[in-house]
C-alpha cells in the first residue's frame, strides 16, 4: 500500500475552514442588521431575510446541486477559490475519483449553514443580553393585516408556543414609521424576539442538524461501498496461504538382492522391464495383486511375507488399497512411467508422491533404478 | 428457483480440486501435486445477483473395489441399488473403514449430480471401473470431464470407456479453459437435470454480465491509479535554500516509492477484482521495464517519439480549435494549427523530460523543495500500457492456477493505434490533459476501449 498521503479518510468529513467561513459569515451578517440605527431599531423584514430567507433558499439550492450536475453550491465555490494546499487540492481530486465529491460539498454545505446558524443564533443572544434591541416593522404598502398571515404561516412549526407567536397587537405596536413619533412601549419592541429566535431554530438550525447528520452517514456509506474500498477489504481478508511442508522417505537405487520378489501390482507389461536387469523376473518370482489381480492372485500374494519389490504406475496415486496391503508386508515401492512401450524416467514429483507415501508406512522404501533415475 | 449442486468426484490427484477452483473462482482451494489434499468434502457455493450454483470438492477413491464388493454383497437387486449406496454411507463400519468413499458419496446420496473427472493424458485402466459403477449405482445425473493434465495423447480411450457409464463426457481443462469454455460447460450443466435448467441459465447471464462489470471496473482502477500518478508530487516545506537542496534526493526516493506502491496497489486491486487473491506476484518480478521512471525502456510500452509527438499534436489541435469555435472561425483555423504544433513540438523535444523538480520560496517566508508530478507526455501511455498487458493476463487467468503471474508483452502502440479515431483523439486528449495535471472528466469510459 502507498503511504498515501493524498488519501481520504475520515477526518476529512468535515472541512473546519469552510465551517469557520460559515460561522463567521454567520457572525457579522447577524450582528450587523441587529444591530439596527441609533435606537437599537431593528428592521423585523431584514431580519427575516437573514434568518428565514437566506436558509431556506441556501438550503434549496445546495438540494438541487445535489440531486442534478455537478452541484454549484457554497462549499464547491470555495474550494474554487485559489487559497487551498496542494494536499487539499488533492482530496478534492480524491472525492472526485471516489465520485462523492458532489455528497462531499453538499455536507460542507450544511456544516458551513449549521456554523451559519449557531454564530447567527450567538450573536442574537449576545446583543439581546448586552443591549436593547427594539425589533419593529415598517412597509409602505404592506399594513398588519396583510403581514400577520404570512407570519402566522412561517410560525406554524411552533404553535404550541405561544409568547413566540406573531399577533396583531404586536404588529400593530411595532409599526415603524421614521416620520411619526414611534410609541415608546419598549416591552411591545422586544416582543418579537421569541418568534426570531423559533424561526432561526426551526428553518435554519434544525434542518441544517438533521441534514448534516444524515449526509454524514450516507457519505460514509458511499465511502464504505466504494468499489475500490470493498476490494482492499477483500485482499485484506484473503491471508496468504501456506506454503506445503511435508516429510519424505529417501529414495534408494540399489536392492539388497536381485531374487527379490516382484509383485506386479500395476498390471504392467513385464516385457518392459528387461533393461533392469537387477530384476528376476522369472514367473516363478512374480506375484501380482492390486486392481488387476484375480482373487487367487491376490490371495496368493496377501499370504507372502517375505520382502518384495511392488511395481506401481508412478503417476497413479498411491491409493487405501495398496497402502492396507502394504500395511502387512515388507519391501520397495518402485514407481515406473513408460511411453510407447519404453521405459522412461519418472517425473520428479510423481517420485516425491510415492516417497511421501512410503514415509507413512514401516517396512517400506521407495526404489528407483539408476538408470531411470532423474538425477541422471 | 432450485439449487444446483455437483459433487466432483474421481481418482485422487486427477485435478478434481482444480476444476472447482476454476469454476466456482475461487483460487483459495487447496490445489497440490500431493494426492490425499482434499481429505473432506469442501462445499463451495458460486453466487450471483439472480441465481447460483454449489460445487462440492470430494475426496478421491481409495478403496473402490473394496466398496463395490460391498455393495454387491448387501444389495438385493438392480432397483434397491441406490438404496444400498444410502445404507453404506450410514454404516458404522464402512464409515471406519471407507471414510473416503463415504465421504464423497455423501452429496450425491443427498441430490448432488455427479461430475467425474479423470485424467486424459494417463491411458485409461480397468481400474476405474470399480469407481464408475460404484458412481452408476447412485443414479443420480451425472457427466464425465476428462482433464487433459500434461496432453490429450488418451483422450480418445477414455472417451470410449467412459461413455459406457456416462451420458455426457466433456474435455475440461480447469488451467486452460477460457471464460467462453466455462459458460459452455455450465450451459451443459444445465442438461443434467432440468429442474436446474432455469437456475443454470440465470447463473450463465449473470456470469456474463459479471465479466462485463469487472471490465468496467478495470478499466475504472486504471483511471484512478493513472490520474493519481500523474498528479502525485513530494513536497517539503525547510527554512533555508541549502536545506531544501538536501531534501531533494529524499523526496525523489520517497516519490518513486510512492508511485511503484500505488502502481503494485492498483494491480493487486486488479487481481482481486477477478478473485485472485493468492496470486504470488511482486512488481519487481514481472517483465516490466526495470522501473516505471527508467525513460529509455519507456517506448516499449506507451508510444514511440513518433506516435507520441502525433499524438501531442492531435490533443493541440483539439484545444486550437476549442479557441478557433470560440471566435467563431475568425482566426481561420490558427488555434487548431497552432495547438497541433506546439504540441507536436513539446512531445519531440520534451520526450526526455521526466518529473518537475521545483524549489520555491514561500511567501511567509522559508522554502519548499517539490519533486514531482511528471512531465514527461509518454507517462501516462506507459502506466495504461503496462496495466493494460497485466489486465490481459488476469483477466484470463485461471483460479487453479497456482504459479506466479507472468506478464507477457502485447503490442500496446499497435492497440493504439487500431482504436477507432473518436476514442484515439479522447485517449491523447485525455493523456495530454493528465499531464498538465488536470482532472479528465469519464476517463474511465475513455480508457475502456483498450480493455
Amino acid at each position: 500500500m502507498p503511504p498515501d498521503k493524498n488519501n481520504h479518510n475520515t477526518s476529512n468529513i468535515i472541512s473546519w475552514p469552510i465551517v469557520a467561513i460559515g460561522a463567521g459569515i454567520g457572525f457579522v451578517l447577524s450582528w450587523s442588521v441587529l444591530s439596527g440605527d441609533y435606537q437599537g431599531r431593528v428592521n423585523l423584514l431584514y431580519l427575516l431575510l437573514v434568518y428565514l430567507v437566506i436558509p431556506i433558499s441556501s438550503l434549496i439550492i445546495s438540494l438541487v446541486s445535489l440531486i442534478k450536475g455537478d452541484g454549484i453550491n457554497l462549499a464547491r465555490l470555495l474550494v474554487a477559490l485559489p487559497i487551498w494546499s496542494q494536499q487539499k487540492k488533492s482530496t478534492f481530486r480524491k472525492f472526485h475519483q471516489l465520485s462523492v465529491d458532489k455528497h462531499w460539498f453538499f455536507l460542507q454545505s450544511q456544516a458551513a449553514a449549521l456554523a451559519f446558524s449557531v454564530a447567527s443564533l450567538f450573536s442574537f443572544f449576545l446583543l439581546l443580553v448586552a443591549t436593547d434591541v427594539n425589533f419593529v416593522w415598517r412597509s409602505t404598502l404592506l399594513q398588519s393585516s396583510d403581514l400577520l398571515p404570512v407570519l402566522k404561516v412561517i410560525a406554524t412549526p411552533w404553535s404550541f408556543w405561544s409568547e413566540a407567536q406573531p399577533t396583531i397587537s404586536l404588529l400593530q405596536a411595532t409599526q415603524d414609521s421614521r416620520l411619526v413619533q414611534a410609541d415608546m412601549n419598549a416591552a411591545a419592541y422586544a416582543g418579537w424576539w421569541p418568534f426570531i429566535f423559533a424561526t432561526q431554530l426551526v428553518y435554519s438550525l434544525l434542518p441544517r442538524s438533521i441534514l448534516l447528520i444524515a449526509t454524514r452517514g450516507w457519505y460514509l456509506k458511499l465511502i464504505k461501498t466504494d468499489f475500490e474500498q470493498q476490494l482492499q477489504s477483500e485482499i485484506n481478508r484473503h491471508s496468504p496461504r501456506a506454503p506445503e511442508t511435508f516429510e519424505i522417505s529417501p529414495v534408494v537405487h540399489q536392492l539388497p538382492n536381485n531374487q527379490i520378489v516382484v509383485n506386479n501390482w500395476g498390471g504392467l507389461d513385464l516385457n518392459m522391464l528387461s533393461i533392469l536387469d537387477e530384476l528376476n523376473l522369472s514367473s516363478d518370482n512374480v506375484i501380482c495383486a492390486g486392481p488387476n489381480a484375480s482373487f487367487a492372485e491376490q490371495t496368493v500374494a496377501e499370504r507372502w511375507r517375505g520382502e518384495q519389490l511392488v511395481l506401481v504406475k508412478s503417476w497413479e496415486p498411491p491409493l487405501g488399497e495398496l497402502a492396507d496391503f502394504l500395511q502387512n508386508s515388507k519391501g520397495y515401492l518402485l514407481p515406473l512411467d513408460w511411453e510407447e512401450q519404453r521405459l522412461i524416467s519418472p517425473r520428479e514429483s510423481h517420485v516425491q508422491e510415492w516417497q511421501r507415501f512410503a514415509k507413512k508406512l514401516k517396512h517400506w522404501q521407495v526404489y528407483v533404478p539408476e538408470k531411470l533415475s532423474t538425477k541422471n | 428457483m432450485k439449487r444446483a449442486i455437483f459433487a466432483v468426484v474421481g481418482h485422487p490427484n486427477k485435478g478434481k480440486s482444480s476444476i472447482v477452483s476454476t469454476l466456482s473462482r475461487n483460487d483459495s482451494i487447496e490445489i497440490s501435486t500431493r494426492s490425499g489434499t482434499t481429505s473432506h468434502s469442501g462445499r463451495y457455493r458460486v453466487e450471483t445477483a439472480h441465481s447460483g450454483y454449489e460445487l462440492v470438492d470430494t475426496p478421491g477413491f481409495q478403496r473402490p473395489r473394496k466398496v463395490l464388493a460391498w455393495l454387491n454383497k448387501n444389495s438385493p437387486g438392480a432397483d434397491q441399488r441406490a438404496k444400498t449406496i444410502a445404507e453404506f454411507i450410514e454404516d458404522p463400519q464402512c464409515r471406519q473403514n471407507f471414510p473416503d468413499e463415504v465421504e464423497l458419496l455423501s452429496p450425491i446420496v443427498k441430490g448432488a449430480a455427479i461430475l467425474y473427472v479423470v485424467d486424459g493424458s494417463r491411458p485409461y485402466d480397468a481400474e476405474y471401473d470399480a469407481e464408475m459403477e460404484i458412481l452408476r449405482w447412485t443414479g443420480q445425473p451425472s457427466m464425465a470431464l476428462i482433464n487433459p493434465i500434461e496432453n490429450e495423447k488418451h483422450v480418445d480411450s477414455w472417451s470410449q470407456a467412459l461413455a459406457q457409464y456416462f451420458k455426457t463426457v466433456r474435455i475440461f481443462n480447469p488451467m486452460e479453459a477460457d471464460f467462453s469454455k466455462q459458460i459452455e460447460l455450465l450451459k451443459v450443466f444445465s442438461h443434467l437435470n432440468p429442474n436446474w435448467a432455469a437456475t443454470l441459465n440465470a447463473l450463465t447471464d449473470d456470469l456474463q454480465q459479471q465479466r462485463l462489470a469487472q471490465k468496467n471496473k478495470a478499466a475504472l482502477l486504471l483511471a484512478r491509479l493513472v490520474e493519481d500518478l500523474c498528479f502525485y508530487r513530494e513536497s517539503q516545506k525547510v527554512l533555508t535554500e541549502q536545506q531544501a537542496k538536501v531534501a531533494q534526493p529524499l523526496l525523489e526516493q520517497k516519490y518513486k516509492a510512492w508511485m511503484v506502491a500505488r502502481e503494485e496497489k492498483g494491480i493487486r486491486e486488479l487481481m482481486a477484482n477477478y478473485a485472485h487473491f493468492q496470486v504470488d506476484f511482486s512488481i519487481d518480478d514481472l517483465s516490466l521495464p526495470p522501473d516505471l521512471f527508467d525513460c529509455d525502456q519507456w517506448y516499449m510500452w506507451g508510444l514511440d517519439k513518433q506516435q507520441l509527438a502525433t499524438a501531442s499534436a492531435v490533443a493541440g489541435a483539439a484545444a486550437g480549435a476549442a479557441v478557433d469555435l470560440a471566435v467563431a472561425g475568425h482566426s481561420f483555423m490558427l488555434g487548431a494549427i497552432g495547438g497541433g504544433l506546439v504540441g507536436f513540438g513539446s512531445a519531440w523535444f520534451g520526450a526526455g523530460k521526466l518529473v518537475d523538480v521545483k524549489l520555491k520560496g514561500l511567501p511567509l517566508g522559508g522554502f519548499e523543495a517539490c519533486y514531482g508530478p511528471v512531465k514527461n507526455k509518454n507517462f501516462p501511455y506507459v502506466v495504461i500500457g503496462r496495466f493494460i498487458h497485466i489486465y490481459n493476463q488476469v483477466s484470463d487467468r485461471n483460479h487453479a492456477k497456482r504459479g506466479r503471474l507472468e506478464v507477457l508483452a502485447t503490442d500496446f502502440q499497435q492497440k493504439v493505434m487500431t482504436l477507432e479515431k473518436s476514442s484515439q483523439k479522447a485517449l491523447h486528449q485525455a493523456c495530454d490533459k493528465l499531464v498538465k495535471q488536470k482532472t479528465v472528466d469519464d476517463l474511465a469510459n475513455i480508457l475502456l476501449a483498450l480493455f
